[in-house]
């Protein structure tokens, strides 16, 4: 067998992408356009009282499993609980957890808790018949790509086994070798430069300001300017239809012992769904008294609470541009060293060999959910050009919301369905003769 | 990272045409039907700037190599080019296999004297690659 392959009887099997982000997992298989589950990278823990109350969701994947078409290599935990109805769903003391800080796996026995939902409650896959491509960002450090390779080997006995950089794949996926990755995130927001298809990480830049400090600057202008507190859907009965401004009407659901991480979660979707339904960015420097004259935007949350914002809305995502339009919070501060995201690229660019800063400002890819607001991409290409007046400017995104949040999936999806790339896979003799080193001569 | 497509040795051979014979005025590359190998979409021994242009597809990726002449001061000047033709209105797929795959061809064109990454007309007009060749050439 020559190496690089993996047996597959005849036909290809086929493998199974794996995009797991701080906020998301993106789940599914290669060569389909989008995949298959997107679920939140939230694992609960149950407690002692909360094991036997599983949601329908939960029972209906427990039926599957034991109906003999596919059996688990592994039982389920019964102490975690994954998947967006079951996370969503109120419990007494259900705590919410995440394995992820600054985008890297800390915590993999939570992490594992993900991949075992990905594989075998939503892709109902066997990992020991499929070669699996793992995402992962360019910062990611060596410990945890080998561990990584191991668990994926050991645990999950894979034939075959790549990780690749997002940053790549989503310059790839826009039909660029080099170019310059602006990805904003949940947690994080990464100005990553790839050249001739290889992420060049001493010259990346990275800060923890992604949509979840905005969510959170939304929660405390919402309290601050509205009188308006967010109180989530689990929480609310029965809502009323009150005036804009008025004090919400509405019968609650007594809900005690709750866990303070779910609530917090719970806040954040909430405030995601506002954001993404009135927040937009300002396409030209941000000017308050300007943009008060544009259209305001009326929304209601789930307690009937409603009202019309103007330039608030506007001011939220300018976050990103001016960090220090930031409301202090001590839970949540503003990064000391907090820059503008066009700061965060031309110092990425200014890293850069000088030979290759034409061409980074040439191809600037903006991908991630948190730049999905309206006017961001001109915004972008506006305070680059006043900031970097020489050199041409392109700032490309894609049309699709979906193209832009799943871009490195689908890259690995398309890239893993090649039949020319199953050269490329850490094969599982290569494995067995090089040891989980390998992974950082092969998965550059 | 790249895509593990092979480059079928007709390309080098025009390559190597265009480069030391000055046989052909451009040659335009593409991927084959199976996405596994890069081929020749055309070799063309006569052709204007324009008429290459032309030979780009609207709609999905290639590469090209383009023997540019143009005229200073001190006379006229070739310089080989490589074209990396990537449309946004081109399936993702192409795009993100044409991407992964270009360093194998590339290497093997070996004298070329810059590489035009591009997206759409603009980036490919004579004036701004001549502008470009210029720039580095001083």
């Amino acid at each position: 067998m020559a190496p690089g392959t993996f047996p597959s009887g005849g036909d290809d099997v086929s493998a199974i992408v794996l995009d797991p982000g701080s906020s998301w997992t993106r789940a599914g298989w290669a060569g389909e356009d989008m995949p298959r589950s997107v679920f939140p990278s939230y694992v609960g823990m149950n407690s002692d009282h909360s094991t036997s109350v599983s949601s329908s969701a939960a029972m209906e994947e427990d039926d599957l499993v034991v109906d003999g078409m596919f059996s688990r290599r592994r039982p389920k935990n019964p102490r975690y609980s994954v998947g967006e109805n079951v996370v969503g769903t109120w419990r007494p003391n259900f705590e919410l957890t995440n394995p992820f800080r600054d985008g890297l796996v800390q915590d993999w026995d939570i992490f594992e808790q993900l991949i075992d939902h990905a594989l075998y409650d939503l892709l109902r896959a066997d990992p020991a018949q499929h070669p699996i491509l793992f995402t992962e960002p360019a910062w990611n450090s060596r410990d945890v790509r080998e561990k990584l390779t191991e668990i994926m080997f050991e645990t999950y006995n894979v034939p075959a086994f790549f990780i690749a950089k997002d940053a790549v794949l989503s310059a790839f996926a826009h039909g660029k070798a080099s170019g310059l990755v602006v990805n904003s995130g949940g947690a994080t927001t990464s100005v990553v430069p790839v050249y001739e298809g290889y992420a060049i990480k001493k010259a990346l830049s990275k800060q923890m300001i992604g949509g979840d400090f905005l969510s959170n600057q939304a929660r405390l202008t919402l309290q601050q300017h509205y009188n308006i507190q967010i109180t989530p859907q689990y929480l609310v009965k029965r809502k009323a239809f009150v005036d804009p401004g008025k004090a919400p009407e509405a019968v609650y659901y007594d809900r005690p012992s709750t866990a303070s991480s779910f609530h917090r979660y719970q806040v954040l979707r909430t405030i995601n769904d506002w954001k993404e339904t009135v927040c937009q960015v300002s396409e030209v420097f941000f000017h308050e008294e300007s943009l008060a004259g544009r259209p305001a935007k009326s929304y209601e949350f789930p307690n009937g609470a409603n009202n019309t914002f103007g330039a608030d809305r506007f001011r939220i995502p300018e976050i990103m541009f001016d960090p220090r339009l930031s409301i202090p919070d001590s839970e949540s501060p503003v990064p000391s060293d907090a820059l503008g995201l066009q700061q965060l690229v031309q110092n990425s660019i200014q890293s850069c060999d000088p030979d290759i800063r034409t061409v980074m400002y040439g191809s600037i890819i903006l991908t991630g959910g948190n730049t999905c607001f309206a006017g961001f991409t001109d915004r972008m290409s506006n305070e680059l050009s006043r900031i970097a007046p020489g050199p041409k400017l392109r700032v490309q995104a894609v049309g699709s919301t979906a193209e832009r949040r799943f871009s490195s999936w689908i890259g690995g999806s398309i890239l893993a369905s090649l039949g020319t790339f199953h050269q490329l896979w850490i094969s599982r003799q290569e494995y067995e003769e090089n040891g989980k080193q390998f992974v950082e001569k092969r998965c550059q | 990272m790249a895509s593990g497509v092979d480059v079928d040795s007709e390309c080098l051979n025009v390559f190597q045409d265009l480069k030391l014979k000055k046989k052909y005025a451009y040659i335009v590359y593409k991927l084959s039907d199976d996405m596994k190998q890069i081929v020749i979409d055309q070799a063309v021994e006569k052709g204007t700037y324009e008429e290459f242009i032309k030979s780009l597809p609207k709609d999905d990726c290639r590469w090209a190599v383009y023997d540019f002449v143009y005229n200073t001061s001190d006379g006229e000047r070739h310089k080989i080019l490589f074209y990396s033709w990537s449309p946004d209105t081109a399936r993702i797929k192409s795009k993100m296999v044409y991407a992964a795959s270009k360093d194998a061809l590339r290497k093997k064109c070996d004298g070329v004297f810059t590489e035009i990454q591009c997206t759409d007309l603009s980036e490919v007009a004579f004036q701004t690659v001549h502008d470009k060749v210029n720039r580095m050439s001083a």
